[in-house]
């Protein structure tokens, strides 16, 4: 059993984005993070991926009630957002051989499932916005993650790609808490509850 | 660790070997200057001083442009997929050992050519190689965390210059000290420069592995 728990927890650039935000999540729950652009969506996503520190507030992360450093949990998260890129000058199987060491039966059996499998060979330079968008969400899921953090996974994605992704998103929510940062309804309807950020308050 | 170590590398080098940045920049710059240098001088610097400055400042300013490793995983925004699969330690440590080898492979073609332009003699070629290797080790590890400081800053190339002034200074002078004993018919040890330069190394690698968790990351 995974879970977050963050308290106060505000940020601010040359203005405020939001302040005393506190959630807890555990494994098998979806959050949605929703609100207009530039409502701090992205950022709120990265301070409990501890990738950005919060102005104040605190977050904390426990695995089966053991407290874990904060700055171990990107070895418990997949990430996907427009800020992370795979490797463009490795081809598809040469990102998983990076990133794990060797390509597993499972990782054939997403890739096939993503319908990236064919282009398995090829630099991810030629891939399409669609298909990088895919390998970005296979490299996430082949983590296996206990913490999964979404940042706009549907775009670049064809109405196919959606269906795919919310199937492997169905799969792997009893094992994991997803965190989907969005202005999506169908992304948002996905999960369990969600935050709208609105005017530097959560709703 | 090992895995770690070996798959970063491997990654690294294949980028390299693909899009040929860094390769092309160094090559460029050492032979253009080295062959420049040359023909301007025609085979008249005698002073094994100037011949020494001159070989280490075209290795300097030929191996700073190993930074780009660092700065390509911002541009192209893949530090962080890197860092949902290895550790700050584990980036730290392969692309300290790929600047290493890029850095010493850049000393020995560098020195080799230039020994071959200027035509240069050399009275201690074992303290001479030896000598290369440990000053481009040195370097190598200034270039990797100096590179890691200013990779998320704006403007990276200003800082870049201006924070590793002090920090190569040391190794520099001491480099070319020795050198220019090598170049010369003195009966000398070279001993105490290579401590130098291999205590200089260790001691700057073992902060930087500490301090790089801190550094390398809010991207």
């Amino acid at each position: 059993m995974f879970t977050i728990k963050a308290n106060n927890i505000s940020k601010r650039y040359a203005y405020r984005l939001f302040s005393n935000i506190s959630l807890t999540v555990s494994t098998g729950e979806s959050v949605a993070i929703v609100g207009l652009n530039g409502s701090g969506k992205s950022t709120l996503l990265k301070i409990i991926g501890n990738i950005v520190y919060p102005d104040s507030g605190s977050i904390e992360y426990y695995e089966n009630h053991g407290i874990i450093p904060a700055t171990a949990v990107m070895r418990y998260a997949g990430i996907v957002a427009p800020y992370i890129q795979c490797y463009n000058h490795l081809t598809l199987i040469e990102n998983i051989n990076f990133a794990f060491g060797h390509v597993t039966d499972d990782a054939i059996e997403l890739l096939q499932c993503l319908d990236i499998y064919k282009h398995k060979d090829k630099v991810l330079l030629t891939y399409s916005t669609g298909m990088i968008q895919r390998t970005k969400i296979a490299m996430a899921l082949l983590k296996k993650p206990k913490l999964l953090l979404l940042d706009e996974p549907g775009s670049n994605l064809d109405d196919s790609g959606r269906k795919i992704l919310f199937e492997l998103l169905a799969q792997i929510q009893p094992y994991t808490i997803i965190i989907i940062a969005t202005n999506d309804s169908r992304e948002a309807n996905f999960c369990h509850r969600s935050i709208v950020l609105d005017k530097g308050f959560s709703v | 660790m090992i895995k770690a170590l070996v798959c970063n590398i491997i990654k690294d080098f294949r980028i390299e070997f693909r899009s040929k940045v860094v390769i092309s920049l160094i090559l460029s710059f050492s032979v253009m200057v080295t062959i420049s240098i040359g023909f301007a001088s025609g085979g008249m610097i005698g002073s094994s001083m100037v011949h020494a400055i001159l070989l280490w400042v075209i290795i300097f300013f030929s191996g700073m442009n190993t930074a780009h490793i660092f700065y390509r995983e911002i541009e192209e925004n893949t530090a962080l997929f890197n860092l949902m699969y290895y550790s700050p330690e584990h980036i730290f440590l392969s692309k300290l050992f790929v600047h290493c080898i890029i850095m010493m492979a850049v000393a020995v073609i560098v020195g080799l050519l230039y020994l071959f332009v200027m035509d240069v003699s050399v009275y201690n070629p074992l303290s001479f190689v030896i000598l290369l290797l440990a000053g481009s080790i040195a370097l190598a590890v200034c270039t990797t965390i100096i590179a890691a400081i200013t990779a998320i800053a704006q403007a990276r190339g200003g800082l870049f210059t201006i924070l590793s002034f002090p920090i190569t200074l040391p190794i520099i002078t001491v480099a070319i000290k020795s050198t220019t004993q090598c170049f010369s018919k003195e009966i000398f040890s070279s001993f105490s420069a290579i401590l130098f330069l291999l205590a200089f190394s260790t001691l700057l690698g073992v902060v930087s592995y500490i301090l790089f968790p801190y550094i390398w990351r809010e991207f």
